[in-house]
């Protein structure tokens, strides 16, 4: 059975991308527009790694990531951050928020892939 | 402090903070037009004199050859001019700049679907391709019909090879025959030679029983040897005619075989080497195109190779939207504050344009030095606000990747 991966961002062409992306791959990929909409999808289905975008309205990425961290079935979910965001300072806050690692855009596909395999198989 | 000095300062913080103006908008003209308001503004309250009326502190004649309520109005009046100005650029910047995101937008969405589309087709040629190559290795039909050519080209080398081999044999069973005519006739020589001991016995015994005849009864038993002898050469006569019409039978059964064999062997093999040839051809032009058929999949391979590649660099560039619809929120955000700016400017305008009594002017001119600072502070606020820029990419490269 497919892995699903939730992307979460504002931008429907990333979400696109990343859904291309990793569909091509074999994985399954549910798309959320923000942090907020990212929390209900994440309700919906089991989610094995969840790919969100910092800088989104409504709520942020390191928020998201804090919402998941405190729901028990997220606990241990791996969660990277795929942002234009590279400053140290806020690589700090997602590693302290509950990230697992940290991706700058732009993201070249095959990089993607290959992390994505690497965190969830 | 002297109004002179309150008004110099004035002057001095209202071109810093258009100069601040000119570093946070990119919209020199307006800057440049809002430092000229201020230094307009030094020159004239440098051309005016201030004093004490009657001598109480606090109670100043503006001394001028203008009119100092005229000339706030005025002042107003021009502030307000470039706020509505400033504005309304403002507003266009914000149009053009959500303008901007929608139709980058659009298009990248479009472009990305484009290149999504091409990378399914590659994949889908890249698909065929391999299914080409399997069934080129291993499709049954193929296979069966590549066994079948193989066979019959077998098989007619066989036969040719058997007729070659048959018509060696007739070539030697001609000679064989060849051979048995010979000593057939031979055989018939010699039983020439018998028919004439036969003939001579024949004639022998006949010269006997005549002598026997002349001995009358002394030859009667001689006469019965001789009637014997004459027998045994006539039976010989007949034994000899009959060998000799064995023999010719012999003969003509050897020639109808002789002839048997030499149709046999003349016949025609045209059409089994042309067969051969056929089947041959027919392989090789299988063959041919089976290496034709694997070289052009191996081409559309590399082209599936490549085209993935150019729509991974694609992918990877398209996220400029994203980065640029990111700098164009931060400039919406700079803009946002610019238009808060302004707003306060057409309330200090305002104040500026109903000051009427000379009190009035100078808390006027008091509020309007306080509102200078303020802003000044506000300019500081707002480079603090919008520093942090989201966007610290300046190229295309991939971004890092960092696993905690």
């Amino acid at each position: 059975m497919a892995k699903t991966v939730l992307a979460v961002d504002d931008s429907a062409s990333i979400r696109q991308m990343v859904s291309f992306t990793l569909k091509s791959a074999g994985y399954d990929v549910v798309e959320a527009v923000d942090g907020l909409d990212g929390l209900e999808k994440a309700k919906t289905k089991t989610i094995n790694l969840v790919l969100t975008d910092q800088n989104m309205p409504r709520m942020d990425g390191l928020t998201l990531i804090k919402n998941l961290r405190a729901q028990p079935q997220f606990a241990k979910t791996p969660i990277l951050m795929l942002t234009t965001e590279s400053s140290d300072a806020m690589k700090a806050q997602g590693r302290a928020a509950g990230a697992t690692g940290w991706l700058v855009k732009p993201f070249d596909p095959q990089k993607l892939i290959e992390v994505v395999k690497k965190v969830i198989g | 402090m002297s109004i002179r000095h309150v008004a110099i300062l004035a002057v001095v913080v209202v071109s810093y903070i258009f100069l601040a103006y000119l570093n946070v908008t990119y919209y020199s003209a307006l800057g440049a037009s809002m430092y000229f308001f201020g230094v307009f503004g030094a020159l004239y309250f440098w051309n005016c004199g201030l004093q004490s009326s009657s001598g109480n502190p606090g109670n100043y004649l503006l001394q001028c050859d203008v009119d100092v309520n005229g000339a706030l109005k005025h002042c107003a009046e021009a502030i307000n001019q470039v706020s509505v100005v400033l504005a309304a650029q403002l507003d266009s910047i914000e149009e053009e700049n959500i303008r901007v995101r929608n139709i980058f937008s659009e298009a990248i969405e479009k472009l990305i679907g484009s290149f999504q589309y091409l990378a399914v087709l590659s994949s889908k040629q890249n698909e065929i391709g391999l299914r080409i190559t399997a069934r080129g290795a291993n499709d049954s039909s193929v296979r069966q019909f590549e066994d079948f050519a193989s066979k019959t080209s077998s098989t007619l080398r066989q036969f040719v090879d058997s007729v070659i081999e048959n018509s060696r044999t007739a070539m030697s069973l001609v000679e064989l025959t060849d051979k048995i005519t010979t000593q057939m006739r031979e055989v018939k020589g010699m039983l020439g030679e018998i028919e004439g001991i036969s003939k001579q016995t024949n004639l022998l015994a006949l010269n006997a029983a005549i002598e026997a005849a002349r001995a009358g009864e002394a030859g009667r038993g001689f006469a019965v040897v001789a009637d014997e002898v004459r027998d045994l050469s006539g039976r010989t006569a007949h034994f000899s005619l009959q060998i000799r019409n064995s023999l010719t039978k012999m003969q003509d059964s050897v020639d109808e075989a002789e002839l048997a064999i030499n149709r046999m062997a003349a016949q025609d093999m045209t059409f089994a080497l042309t067969s051969k040839t056929d089947v041959e051809h027919a392989m090789a032009g299988i063959e041919a195109m089976n290496e034709i058929t694997g070289n052009a999949v191996a081409e559309l391979n590399v082209i599936a190779e490549d085209v993935s590649t150019a729509v991974g660099n694609a992918v990877l560039s398209l996220q400029f939207q994203d980065m640029v619809t990111q700098l164009l929120e931060h400039t919406g955000k700079r803009v946002e504050l610019l238009r808060a700016v302004l707003k306060d400017e057409a309330e200090m305008a305002e104040v500026m344009g109903k000051t009427l009594s000379l009190g009035d002017t100078l808390n006027a001119l008091d509020n309007i030095q306080r509102h200078i600072v303020l802003q000044a502070g506000r300019f500081e606020l707002l480079h603090r606000s919008v520093a942090k820029n989201p966007v610290a990419q300046t190229g295309f490269a991939s971004g890092e990747v960092e696993l905690f």
